[in-house]
């Protein structure tokens, strides 16, 4: 055997009779951290996701939509896109110039999570296939710190509608599914989860007209938006504190 | 100075250590192959299906390579210390309980140990065996880039909409759904042909591994874009008659290659195709040097010779 280098030298280049040992010990103690498994006859912890708390809210949610503080709700319904239920509620409040004119109106459409395993994925490109609209000048907004949403302008030959989107979550919010994905994993590392709804907001606005002009409106009614959902998903965790067993076979 | 254990010795020690990783992971792999055979694991991780093929393959792989792997050298290097170091990680992801996390944990540890007990030269030798866990080891990718594969969808729903147009079947093509007679088919994320793709591309290494043609630059490269390309187009006519049999109202038909076993023949209808091209570049574009079938894995074969007269 020939010697390369100083390194090899201190080595001995021989075999390492410890370097199995440092593995096995390694192994063994992750093997501890599976007995428990084995113990309960192959019931093995990282098979079941931590549960979501506020599921009991999310589902009635979808029935009831959400009361937004300012506005007025002036009908709500649930309809079904794709697999997917939508609670689509028409808002409505006085006009804040002139009291005498047209009211505001907007309607606000939110899916919310339904089961444990449910992730955000393409809720806008589904969304965009509902109204069969163009869609365009997308630009990223900040409603508030830590909730950011996606306002873009949707046209068809006779309408033309500026639309706000984000999924909200307690704390947070953001129109990319991934911002979602790493809180709901470091959530689950402290055995805990994060709900998500996904909201989209849509305001009436002059054909193919400035997106900017209706930029503020949106922002304020998404931030009314958000604190109504932090409020509702907050109040039901605590009328009902988290329990500490697992979801059940259903929420699977 | 030299502390060299004896054949049977070493052996133990891997005895152990492939005991240990059992038991270890065991349940993992049961629960993977379960949800992979009866469609219960969830539709993100039901894309590494090939796992089924391309694990016992990497065992395989593995377990030939034993002898050459005893004899490679134990030098200590910067490789056994990125080893040590993808071991802790494999051992904090395991530790974490998080699904997501702990199915990592299987290649970080496999990787891991590979590099920390034989350096780099140990991981080239494992190389494409790893690569087979890597790829079979279910992760959220496929979740991850959903959002992103919309060009994907209107594509393969606008080459749909033209093939069904020349058929003279009234359509039209609105981004990714296709409108045919009052009823709309929408080419979903996951209708998009990744799985498949995924799967072909998989599949291929295998067959290049396989056949030796793996060592022939030119005749891998051209089987690999030739499968991406069959796959491709097979999805677009899968497409094109699934939106044919729901527009038409033959849901029958639809559900049958939808859902049921009419997908199954289709892919496989698809992987054996791969598999003709590769014997039809076997025989009429043999590699140059003639490196196939008879001495592939160069390392390996002088060792099961000396394997064998032991």
């Amino acid at each position: 055997m020939t010697i390369d280098s100083p390194a090899d030298l201190a080595a001995g280049s021989g075999r390492f009779p410890w370097a199995h040992s440092l593995v096995g010990l390694l192994l063994l103690g992750l093997l501890a951290t599976s007995l428990p498994g084995y113990l309960q006859g192959g019931r093995w912890s990282w098979q079941r996701p931590p549960g979501t708390a506020q599921l009991g809210t999310l589902r009635k949610l979808r029935e009831t939509g959400i009361v937004v503080p300012g506005w007025q709700t002036q009908g709500q319904a649930t309809f079904k896109l794709g697999n997917n239920k939508w609670s689509k509620q028409l808002l409505e409040r006085p006009s804040q110039a002139d009291p005498k004119a047209e009211p505001e109106s907007a309607v606000l459409f939110l899916r919310a999570q339904h089961d444990n395993k449910t992730q955000p994925e393409v809720e806008w490109a589904d969304f965009r296939g509902l109204n069969r609209w163009t869609e365009d000048e997308a630009r990223s907004v900040t409603i508030r710190p830590g909730v950011t949403a996606r306002l873009v302008r949707g046209w068809t030959r006779d309408r033309t509608h500026a639309l706000l989107q984000w999924y909200a979550w307690p704390q947070g919010g953001s129109p990319t599914p991934i911002d979602w994905f790493v809180q709901d994993r470091q959530a689950q590392l402290r055995g805990d989860r994060v709900p998500w709804i996904a909201v989209s907001i849509v305001l009436p606005m002059e054909p193919l007209g400035d997106l900017a002009k209706v930029e503020a409106e949106a922002k304020a009614l998404g931030g009314v938006v958000q604190e109504a959902i932090e409020a509702k998903l907050a109040a039901k965790a605590e009328a009902q504190p988290k329990d500490p067993v697992r979801p059940s076979p259903a929420a699977r | 100075m030299q502390l060299t254990l004896p054949q049977s010795q070493s052996d133990r020690l891997n005895g152990v250590l492939l005991l240990l990783f059992g038991l270890i992971y065991g349940p993992l792999l049961w629960h993977w192959c379960d949800g992979w055979l009866t469609k219960s694991i969830s539709t993100e991780h039901e894309y590494f299906s090939h796992g089924l093929i391309g694990l016992p393959f990497a065992a395989l792989l593995i377990w030939e390579r034993r002898r050459a792997w005893e004899r490679l050298p134990d030098r200590l290097g910067l490789g056994r210390w990125l080893g040590l170091g993808l071991l802790g990680l494999g051992a904090a992801f395991y530790l974490s309980q998080v699904q997501d996390f702990v199915n990592l944990s299987l290649p970080l540890v496999l990787t891991g140990t590979i590099l920390w007990l034989k350096g780099q030269a140990g991981f080239r030798m494992l190389g494409f065996p790893q690569l087979l866990v890597w790829l079979a080891t279910p992760t959220q990718m496929p979740y991850l880039v959903a959002p992103y594969t919309e060009w994907l969808q209107q594509f393969i729903a606008g080459t749909a909409g033209i093939l069904l147009a020349i058929v003279g079947v009234p359509v039209v093509v609105e981004g990714s759904y296709l409108y045919i007679n009052d009823r709309i088919v929408e080419v979903a994320p996951y209708c998009a042909g990744l799985k498949m793709l995924f799967t072909t591309i998989y599949v291929t290494l295998l067959l290049l591994q396989w056949s030796g043609l793996w060592r022939a630059p030119a005749q891998r490269w051209t089987l690999l874009a030739s499968a991406i390309g069959i796959s491709v187009v097979a999805n677009i006519l899968r497409n094109t008659f699934l939106t044919f049999f729901h527009g038409t109202g033959n849901e029958q038909a639809f559900v049958w290659l939808h859902d049921s076993w009419g997908g199954d023949l289709y892919s496989a209808l698809m992987l054996g195709s791969v598999l003709l091209l590769m014997r039809g570049i076997e025989r009429y574009w043999p590699p140059g040097g003639l490196r196939t079938n008879a001495d592939r894995d160069d390392e390996t074969d002088p060792d099961d010779i000396e394997f064998t007269e032991t």
